[in-house]
């Protein structure tokens, strides 16, 4: 059953990004990507109205990818979200439709739409996510496309960069810490589902756990003090995408992210004490700073960190009650905030300045946008009847509730931030609409595009219309969100513009005035003549960045900086540690029950080790490590591995000829230096050494006492052996149980050899002037028995192979077996009969060979999807003819490609090397 | 079998690391393969030990048949294992080639770009005339 609301509510999700996509794929001319994005946005919006009013649908799963790991596609459609996405998705639109006015058809466009769209998307996610993984994905994707959209200029654009950078550093950094919060919680409760951990009740501690987690990530992500430096230096984007992220999007994320988990959070003492202080402190620092500017896009941005911090300071209240007023104000500010942003955008292309001081009068040019103008920035000051009035008054309302240091602080703050925002809204209308123009540049302000003031005056349409509407705005929307936000029924009046006198009407006319009298009569003007610089926040976060960068550069110059062996034996201890602190395991171990077998085995281990350090010369070190080898082989079989044993004998035979092709391979200068005997570190290597053996022999001994209550291997012995219709269970296990993993290591073999086969072309085919093309030896280097010896050989050795082969599913062998002992019989009649020979011999590359086994293995394991059946699933017939039943089972071809791919690695590896040795000892003989 | 396993794998690893903290890149990729060699014996000796080899025969109990999940890891690890060090020797002898030494070299500021230059002139096959 697909879930349609699921569906739809992807749609809504994914549309703006998939044409931001199609825009840059198809890199659109700027009228088609506009109307792309538009189309897009336009989607998301109906499909958000649509669904919001079908009413609550709770959790929508799309794709329940991995439940048990919590990795889920599913979404929470609830009256709050959808709320919520309809804003970002209306705001989004409007955005866009702005921008194709802005940009006009310079270039950039197409790139910022899309980008655009692309945040838009990951912005809805957000707003819809139920599942927390899925939360902290489109959380961090805001991050990720704000910082392109933030750099707009590339990576040329040095202060576009570093403000993108910071903003980027800092909420990502908040960001991690989110998603630790959301595994503590994934892990307390059980659950990634938003919706069904808002119907638990937390442990106190859990609850002051997590959200002391959490509080990283909003307060970065919404800018509040101290980390709110990173806002007002992303104003050197453009005004089209600081008006979205600064007032619908990226910065309400983290204002959202607290209000989905208030009923969940909010009972943590941590809550109040945190976000009140936080936000009065944000609130109060924010206003100031904005009337200083002299750049009216930067007093928007430092007016936007104020209006968060009331947002913020609001939701610290942390009644029910508060979070409706915060609620209001979040929807209010995105109104006139988006609005502002494109009037400064607006006034920065009439007048081609935004200076305060330099701008004035702009009213007679452009009437239409200073009304717009006088309206939005009328909502921002709080002046009724418009929206901006209704949510202060119920925050200054809800404020003078509660204990009294509450109140102090909330209704101290409160007053004092919007006696600022108050000044400098007046001072932002005044200064740019009215009086005489300051300059030659905006006496000369052009008039305006309808496509840049549609947007604005849409905006300043609702925002006036909200004031009269209070009632059915309350009825239809607050009561409805604020319920599913809560989760519980409000006992609240009625949103209304008119409650009679009271302490918070008067507090507001009181703001008003103050404000408009601070900014008239005593001259704001003066104070920000002066460019005023932004806190030092910026700077400071750049310095502590180039001292990280410092402290890397130290790490790395000390770790690795010196020597590959410094690391190598830092490497080491790290490993001893954990490993040493096994060694009580050591005297649980019945060393009596060391049977002879075992102990020769050992015994001839200590020789061949003891002759390993002593040799000196490379060709007997060879020799020894062969012989090692062989000795671990026994071992093997001791432990009943046949397998493992034949795996290994093979694997020593090539491997020793492969050295000794390396040696042969040396230039001849070197070859005579290669004795080891090296005196310096001794000591020390010898201690690491022996710890380190004392370790890995403590790690083994407690293994083996860990008591096995193996499902696994019951499993396999049991239940297996009938339905995979093979005896011999390792070969079972890799080409059936496991056949994914044979799949991938027979890859790597592969891509190993290709890779040598690389590094040693690249050199022949610089060599190949020189040369000249006599490629290889046709008389074979060692004349004598060896090539009629071989005669005999390699008839013997491939029917060996193809023995191992068939008979690998019931007794030892296998399709790796089979490669190696092909691999072995391939490199003496290399030896024998020289490399032409081989070639001649087989008329098809090596490594051809070898991607063909490659591909054989994975036409084995496409059967299995062809017919109906998962991936790699083995298919068991009969074959009748003429009374005579053959068994026939895929395995068998899967080990076919496993052999030649095996083979085939193992000879173009060898023919590679002999190749290089040979034209060594030619270079030498010149 | 767990004694001599783990004694085994103690010799081993012991030996593998003092020759991989070695100087001679040779004496490296010899460790390497003891290293390897402990390894593999370690995943064998943490399975469940058995009194046989794991192939169903009729007649005998199927548990006393040794555990074969870690035998075919341990099968495809040799023979990684053996790819592995096929590489690091064609590394090496390119390596000694290239560099005019067999000795890890000691990468201290200079000498670093020192080596990076012959590198790429080696890989881009200019400077051939020279040599």
């Amino acid at each position: 059953m697909t879930d349609w609301s699921a569906v739809w509510a992807s749609v809504l999700v994914a549309a703006p990004a998939l044409a931001g996509i199609a825009i840059l794929l198809g890199r659109m001319v700027p009228k088609q990507a506009m109307a792309w994005a538009v189309g897009a946005s336009a989607l998301s919006l109906t499909s958000a109205a649509w669904l919001l009013l079908q009413g609550p649908r709770g959790v929508s799963t799309l794709w329940s990818w991995a439940p048990g790991l919590y990795l889920e596609v599913s979404w929470r459609l609830e009256i709050a979200t959808l709320a919520l996405a309809l804003l970002v998705a209306g705001i989004g639109l409007l955005v866009i439709q702005y921008s194709g006015s802005y940009f006009g058809t310079s270039r950039e466009m197409g790139r910022t739409i899309a980008l655009l769209a692309a945040f838009e998307s990951a912005m809805l996610g957000l707003t819809l996510a139920d599942n927390l993984l899925l939360l902290y994905v489109f959380w961090e994707l805001t991050a990720a496309c704000s910082f392109f959209l933030i750099s707009g200029g590339g990576p040329k654009d040095e202060v576009g960069l570093r403000a993108a950078s910071q903003a980027f550093l800092v909420t990502v950094a908040g960001g991690l810490s989110m998603l630790i919060a959301m595994l503590y919680l994934i892990a307390q409760t059980q659950t990634a589902s938003l919706a069904s951990l808002l119907s638990l009740d937390l442990e106190p501690t859990t609850q002051t756990v997590a959200l002391a987690l959490l509080l990283p990530a909003v307060l970065t992500k919404s800018a509040q003090v101290p980390t709110h430096f990173w806002l007002p230096g992303a104003m050197t984007a453009p005004t089209p995408v600081s008006a979205y992220l600064h007032s619908a999007t990226m910065v309400k994320a983290g204002i959202i992210l607290l209000l989905y988990f208030f009923p969940l959070l909010g009972g943590s003492p941590l809550w109040a004490w945190v976000l009140l202080p936080v936000g009065a402190a944000t609130c109060v620092w924010g206003s100031l700073r904005a009337l200083v500017q002299s750049d009216i896009k930067l007093l928007m941005a430092w007016s936007t960190v104020s209006q968060l911090g009331l947002i913020t300071l609001t939701i610290g209240l942390g009644t029910d009650i508060a979070i409706r007023a915060a609620i209001l104000h979040l929807f209010a500010h995105a109104v006139f905030k988006a609005g502002l942003f494109m009037i400064v955008g607006g006034v920065d292309h009439a007048a081609h300045t935004r200076s305060l001081l330099e701008l004035g009068g702009l009213r007679r040019r452009t009437p239409l946008l200073a009304l717009a103008a006088a309206v939005l920035a009328g909502s921002m000051a709080g002046i009724p009847p418009l929206a901006g009035f209704l949510s202060k008054e119920l925050i200054l309302k809800k404020a003078m509730l509660g204990e009294l240091w509450v109140h102090a602080l909330a209704v101290g703050a409160i007053v004092l931030g919007s006696v600022g925002t108050v000044a400098y809204s007046s001072r932002f209308f005044f200064e740019v609409f009215t009086g005489r123009a300051r300059s030659k540049k905006a006496d000369k302000a052009k008039r305006l595009y309808a496509g840049l003031l549609l947007a604005p005056l849409m905006l300043a349409t609702i925002t006036v219309l909200a004031g009269p509407a209070a009632p059915w705005l309350d009825r239809w929307f607050l009561e409805p969100v604020a319920f599913s936000i809560v989760g519980a029924p409000l006992e609240v009046k009625p949103l209304s513009l008119w409650y009679g006198v009271n302490a918070a009407l008067l507090l507001s006319v009181a703001i008003v005035s103050v404000g408009y009298v601070i900014d008239r009569w005593l001259g704001l003007r003066f104070l920000g003549t002066r460019t005023t610089r932004w806190w030092h926040g910026a700077e400071l976060f750049d310095s502590w960045m180039r001292q990280a960068q410092k402290l890397g550069d130290h790490v790395v110059e000390v770790l690795s900086g010196a020597s590959p062996r410094v690391y190598m034996a830092i490497a080491a201890a790290c490993g001893l540690l954990p490993g040493l602190a096994l060694a009580p395991a050591l005297a649980e171990v019945e060393w009596r029950s060391l049977q002879p077998a075992g102990a020769i085995a050992v015994a001839v281990l200590v020789t061949l080790l003891v002759f390993l350090l002593a040799a000196r010369r490379p060709l007997p070190r060879v020799l020894i490590l062969t012989a090692i080898g062989f000795a671990v082989a026994m071992l093997f079989r001791l432990a009943h591995g046949p397998d493992l044993m034949l795996t290994q004998l093979l694997v020593e035979v090539l491997v020793t000829f492969f050295f000794a092709l390396a040696l042969l391979a040396l230039p001849a200068s070197s070859r005579s230096s290669i004795h080891a005997r090296e005196r310096p570190g001794r000591w020390l290597r010898g201690t690491l050494a022996v710890a380190a053996g004392l370790a890995a022999a403590s790690c083994m001994a407690a293994l083996a006492a860990v008591e096995k209550g193996n499902h696994v291997a019951n499993f396999i012995r049991e239940v297996v052996p009938p339905i995979a219709q093979g005896d011999n269970l390792v070969n079972v296990v890799l080409t059936d149980v496991r056949a994914v993993d044979t799949l991938m290591e027979t890859l790597v073999v592969v891509l190993g050899a290709l890779g040598l086969v690389g590094l040693l072309k690249g050199r022949e085919r610089a060599d190949r002037g020189r040369v000249d093309g006599d490629s290889g030896i046709a008389v074979p280097m060692t004349g004598g028995l060896l090539p009629g010896l071989a005669k005999a050989i390699l008839p013997i050795g491939a029917l060996f192979a193809l023995t191992m082969l068939v008979k690998g599913h019931n007794d030892p062998g296998g399709g790796f077996v089979a490669g190696l002992s092909l691999g072995v019989t391939a490199m003496i009649g290399l030896v024998a009969f020289g490399p032409i020979w081989l070639e001649r011999r087989l008329r098809t590359s090596l490594s051809g060979l070898a991607i063909l086994g490659c591909g054989l293995i994975l036409f084995t394991a496409g059967l299995g999807p062809l017919t109906g059946r998962p991936f790699l699933t083995q298919l068991h017939g009969e074959l009748s003819i003429a009374g005579l039943s053959l068994p026939l089972h895929t395995t068998l071809l899967f080990d076919i490609g496993v052999m030649l791919a095996v083979a085939g690695a193992v000879g173009a590896a060898g023919l590679a090397l002999w190749t290089t040795a040979d034209r060594e000892h030619e270079g030498e003989q010149r | 079998m767990t004694p001599a396993l783990t004694l085994a794998v103690g010799l081993l690893t012991s030996v593998g690391v003092y020759l991989v903290l070695a100087r001679k890149v040779f004496s490296v990729i010899l460790g390497l393969s003891l290293l390897a060699h402990a390894a593999n014996l370690l995943m064998l000796g943490a399975g469940e030990p058995g009194e046989r080899a794991p192939i169903v025969i009729e007649g005998v109990e199927r548990h006393l048949l040794a555990d074969p999940v870690p035998q075919a890891f341990v099968l495809t690890a040799i023979v990684i294992s053996m790819a592995v060090t096929l590489y690091l020797l064609a590394a090496f002898a390119e390596g000694a080639r290239v560099l005019d030494t067999e000795e890890i070299v000691r990468a201290s500021a200079s000498d670093t770009e020192s080596n990076r230059e012959s590198v790429r002139i080696e890989l881009s096959g200019q400077g051939r005339e020279e040599v």
